[in-house]
């Protein structure tokens, strides 16, 4: 779906930028690239431009220029009531947090219950049943 | 006294003060307009800023006093402007003073016809509502 | 020594540059742009050290002026050191220029930036960064000059042995067979020119080209193809990824975010100033305590500078005496009256009205300095963008439009900061239509006179109908004139910070005084001008009908008529040419009582004259400040022309149909 169709509070990973010329360019200097973590934080007044957070930093975008970023919506993990069945998509951290990550079993392309809402979370992946920490369930992303 | 208790009589006391406030500014508009219903100010603006900082700090109240963040930022917005309404008129009555006596060098002056207005006392008033801003951190997001 | 500081943009490498420096600093432009170069030097050790500052640059690119002018000077002028300046708020996206910078020279200082902030959302380890970029690495805060000192002493005897960049084995590869290659070329860094080479760069290809080596042109653009198919997206999305990977990596390993997931207090502020429905309310309020604060601040100093310099005529019938009286009386000791005359009751009087509305331009910069610095300014040019983009301009012109109403030529110098040179001129073109506080100020006195009944309504008309012709001429100008693409909108919103005093006077300064210098020269120039056309032909009445003024008047009489214009609203416009706020004293001198004005016009005369006055042209001041920002003799006679055809049209129109409606007659 295009980045212009998340709504405020959603978040998406980045799977494409088109576009050409200086709006392209623009794009990926301020680090809009495929992979990326893009979350909506609000629209203006009249629904564009529109603000979003992006690594940490808060940008600030028109719907025509969003148009041009292609993005998989995603849920952090804290978000997912007990129950649901989910599969991960994305790991928002850096080596240590993503080894630590698959030796619990929460790897991208796996699937993972929740067992017990955030916080402290349950869950459970193929490799048994684990706790999750606030700070980690708001870093895993999930569809 | 715990927390919810203070931040409650805070909320309180800040939507009484802001309808008192919502008052004034329509006061404050209709005089502008010409229809002498008050004794206050005329001035449309000044009107229109007391309504919109009462109205933020209204819509946020209820929120605020459930301690969360959502309603927190209304609240806090609007006593902002409020207390920036207030430093600005008293800023203005300092500078008219000032301005007064200056263009009554050479003259004769009668003393400076001092008027205070409502947005000075409610400056006053208002600070004591700042409680809820100052225990930020004890409140919470809505989805928690 | 010669150091060079790059970074992006708002992070603080003025600030930096100003704590390195001191007063020690030179502001010019690059050679034949209209970017501005700051240099300067300063003193560590014993050792004389040059600064440079280079242009913010959120990468290094060949695609803006900015990027070109900051890669060129590291490659040509080969710094010592370079100095990547940091916002550690803002670490990551931070970090990609420094992987640009490290392809480019090894020789850098980063400087985190910003760093007590960065504290509070981050735990940081700069040992560990220092050993995975291997070079120096200093936390400062640059606008309280914490670590300036030790930034310079690792310039000065900091050791680097930074890391090399690896891209995957299959790029990697190919860079170090061009890299060969251009080895045999004998060019400086054949590395960082074989990257940019395969990312199909425009200036490094013509540069390649010219030394004739087409051949490794052709195998550049061949490994480029290969590249893009085994990853399946275009060359510059791919380095991009790469770079950016090393950064988030970097980023990750040395920061730890504190707080996940909690609310900050710029997320509260924004929650309500973006709101639908209270967004633009509390833009409105903001502008009104702003401009009221720098209105009624600014009223005791004007009048201390008036009296000091005037004097004063008092009621009792007596008169002090100002500077200029006293100047007068001196000079005309040793000195013909007349010489005296010109020189202080022209050309000093002329000096005086610079230094009195001085007091509303520097407030008014103050204003617009503390509203930037706190980050507010950002989220006006979020709100507005999409009602300014219907004019034909972007959300951050809103500022210059707005600043017109206090005065036009800080707003003109204002729209420095629309990147777009057709926004730019755009935005210039319509500015001179927004009274600004001279104008307001004749108003309120026409009006206190003429409609005092209705005087806030009648003002209120005017200053909207402004307005509305400032939206249908944005729009029109837009589609026609001044048609053209837009700059992407891809803004920063900095976290609410609240401002330091320091730093917002130093702007203030800064932006007053290229005003001072610009508008004060021009109208000193403007009142000896106006002193010659009241004073000549020699030994007529001042400013009287045999005058040359007078004469003109009487001459454009006839022509002021279908306009309802008398000849002494003709000479009281004259005068407004060079200050607005003189129309005020004209017409109490050429009428003497408030009543023998009123019993001269008719109401729709009065009206129709302010609408004129609204319109017809502005002030010299600001006619200088267009052509100081343009460069363009032809753009300042474009807008005086919009001017009078609005004036003429306007005054015309209403003149005409309240005269056949029998309205205010």
């Amino acid at each position: 779906m295009k980045l212009s169709e998340l709504k405020p509070g959603e978040t998406g990973v980045i799977t494409g930028v088109s576009g050409s010329g200086s709006i392209h360019r623009r794009l990926l200097s301020m680090g809009i690239l495929p992979g990326t973590i893009i979350k909506v934080a609000r629209y203006s007044p009249f629904g564009d431009p529109i603000e979003y957070e992006i690594r940490g930093v808060f940008l600030s975008l028109r719907r025509s220029e969003a148009n041009y970023v292609e993005v998989e919506k995603i849920v952090p993990l804290y978000l997912i009531p007990p129950g649901e069945k989910v599969k991960i998509v994305v790991l928002d951290g850096g080596v240590g947090f993503v080894r630590n990550m698959s030796r619990m079993g929460i790897i991208p392309g796996r699937e993972v219950e929740v067992i017990r809402p955030c916080c402290p979370m349950v869950v459970r992946t193929n490799l048994g049943e684990f706790y999750i920490g606030r700070g980690e369930a708001y870093r895993i992303y999930v569809r | 006294m715990n927390l919810k208790f203070k931040i409650g009589l805070s909320v309180v006391y800040a939507s009484i003060l802001s309808v008192i406030a919502l008052c004034i500014g329509l006061g404050e508009i209709i005089s502008f307009i010409g229809l002498p219903i008050f004794p206050s100010p005329a001035d449309m603006i000044g009107g229109f800023s007391l309504i919109v900082g009462a109205s933020l700090i209204l819509y946020g109240a209820r929120d605020t006093i459930k301690l969360l963040y959502s309603g927190l930022s209304f609240y806090i917005v609007g006593i902002a402007i409020m207390l920036g309404i207030g430093l600005l008129h008293i800023t203005i009555l300092l500078a008219d003073i000032l301005d007064y006596y200056i263009l009554c060098i050479g003259e004769v002056c009668q003393a400076y016809p001092l008027q205070i207005r409502p947005e000075i006392s409610l400056f006053f008033l208002y600070l004591f509502s700042i409680y809820p801003f100052l225990s930020r951190f004890k409140f919470r997001r809505e989805e928690e | 020594m010669l150091i060079a500081l790059a970074g992006n943009p708002n992070t603080g490498k003025s600030s930096l540059f100003n704590a390195i420096t001191g007063a020690h600093q030179h502001i010019g432009n690059w050679p034949g742009v209209t970017v501005e170069k700051k240099e300067g030097f300063a003193i560590f050790e014993g050792e004389k050290i040059k600064v440079v500052d280079l242009p913010g640059t959120y990468s290094l690119t060949a695609y803006s002026l900015e990027e070109i002018i900051a890669r060129d000077f590291i490659l040509k002028e080969e710094p010592d050191v370079v100095v990547d300046v940091i916002d550690a708020t803002n670490l990551e996206r931070n970090l990609y220029l420094l992987t640009e910078l490290m392809e480019l020279t090894d020789r850098i200082v980063v400087a985190l930036n910003m760093f007590d902030e960065a504290k509070k959302k981050y735990k940081i380890d700069v040992e560990k960064m220092r050993k995975l970029l291997g070079l120096p690495v200093v936390p400062t805060v640059a606008i309280k000059g914490v670590g300036v000192d030790d930034l310079l002493r690792e310039a000065v005897r900091g050791t680097f042995h930074p890391k090399k960049i690896d891209y995957p084995e299959d790029v990697e590869k190919r860079i170090e067979a061009l890299e060969n290659l251009l080895k045999n070329l004998n060019i400086k860094n054949p590395r960082w020119h074989a990257i940019k080479l395969i990312e199909n760069d425009g200036e490094v290809r013509r540069k390649i080209a010219s030394l004739g080596s087409k051949n490794i042109l052709h195998m550049a653009e061949h490994m480029r193809h290969e590249i893009e198919d085994i990853y399946g997206d275009d060359i510059e999305t791919l380095m991009a990824s790469f770079r950016y990977s090393f950064a988030h990596g970097l980023f990750h390993e040395v920061a730890v975010p504190l707080n996940v997931g909690g609310v900050t207090i710029t997320d509260m502020i924004d929650h309500v100033i973006a709101h639908k429905i209270f967004g633009l309310p509390i833009f409105l309020v903001v502008m009104y305590l702003s401009f009221q604060f720098v209105f009624t601040v600014a009223a005791p100093f004007q009048d201390a500078i008036d009296l000091i310099f005037n004097g004063k005529d008092l009621a009792s019938g007596g008169h002090i005496n100002g500077l200029i009286d006293l100047s007068y009386n001196w000079m005309a000791s040793f000195l013909p009256a007349w010489a005296s005359s010109f020189i202080n009751y022209g050309m000093f009087r002329g000096l005086a009205a610079v230094l009195t509305f001085t007091p509303i331009i520097m407030l008014l910069f103050f204003i617009l300095s503390l509203l930037e610095d706190s980050g507010y300014l950002a989220r006006v040019a979020f709100l507005m963008d999409r009602l300014m983009r219907k004019i034909g301009m972007e959300g951050r012109g809103v500022i210059s439009l707005m600043l017109g109403f206090g005065c036009n030529v800080p707003a003109i110098m204002s729209t420095r900061a629309l990147k777009n040179e057709r926004e730019r001129k755009l935005s210039i073109a319509l500015n001179p239509i927004i009274p600004c506080g001279a104008r307001i100020q004749v108003f309120a006195f026409l009006t206190s006179i003429f409609f005092k009944e209705n005087q806030a309504l009648v003002l209120w008309s005017l200053l909207l109908l402004s307005m509305a012709v400032v939206a249908i001429l944005g729009y029109i100008y837009s589609k026609t004139i001044f048609k053209g693409e837009g700059e992407p909108f891809v803004m920063e919103l900095p976290p609410y910070r609240v401002p330091s005093l320091k730093g917002i006077t130093i702007h203030m300064w800064e932006k007053s005084e290229g005003f001072l210098k610009k508008a004060g020269t021009i109208i000193i120039l403007a009142a000896g001008i106006v002193w010659l056309a009241a004073a000549l032909p020699w030994g007529v009445e001042f400013g009287g009908k045999e005058s040359l003024i007078g004469q003109f008047a009487k001459f454009m009489a006839p022509i002021g008529a279908p306009f309802g214009i008398t000849p002494e609203a003709i000479i009281a416009l004259f005068f407004g040419f060079f200050a607005k706020e003189v129309v005020i004293d004209v017409f109490s001198v050429l009428y003497g009582s408030k009543d023998v004005l009123l019993a001269a016009m008719s109401p729709i005369q009065a009206y129709s004259l302010l609408l004129f006055i609204l319109f017809y042209t502005p002030c010299v001041a600001t006619l200088g400040a267009i052509y100081e920002e343009t460069r363009s003799l032809r753009f300042v006679l474009f807008v005086i022309l919009e001017g009078f055809t609005l004036a003429l049209f306007f005054s015309f129109l209403v003149y005409n149909i309240g005269s056949l409606l029998g309205v205010g007659v």
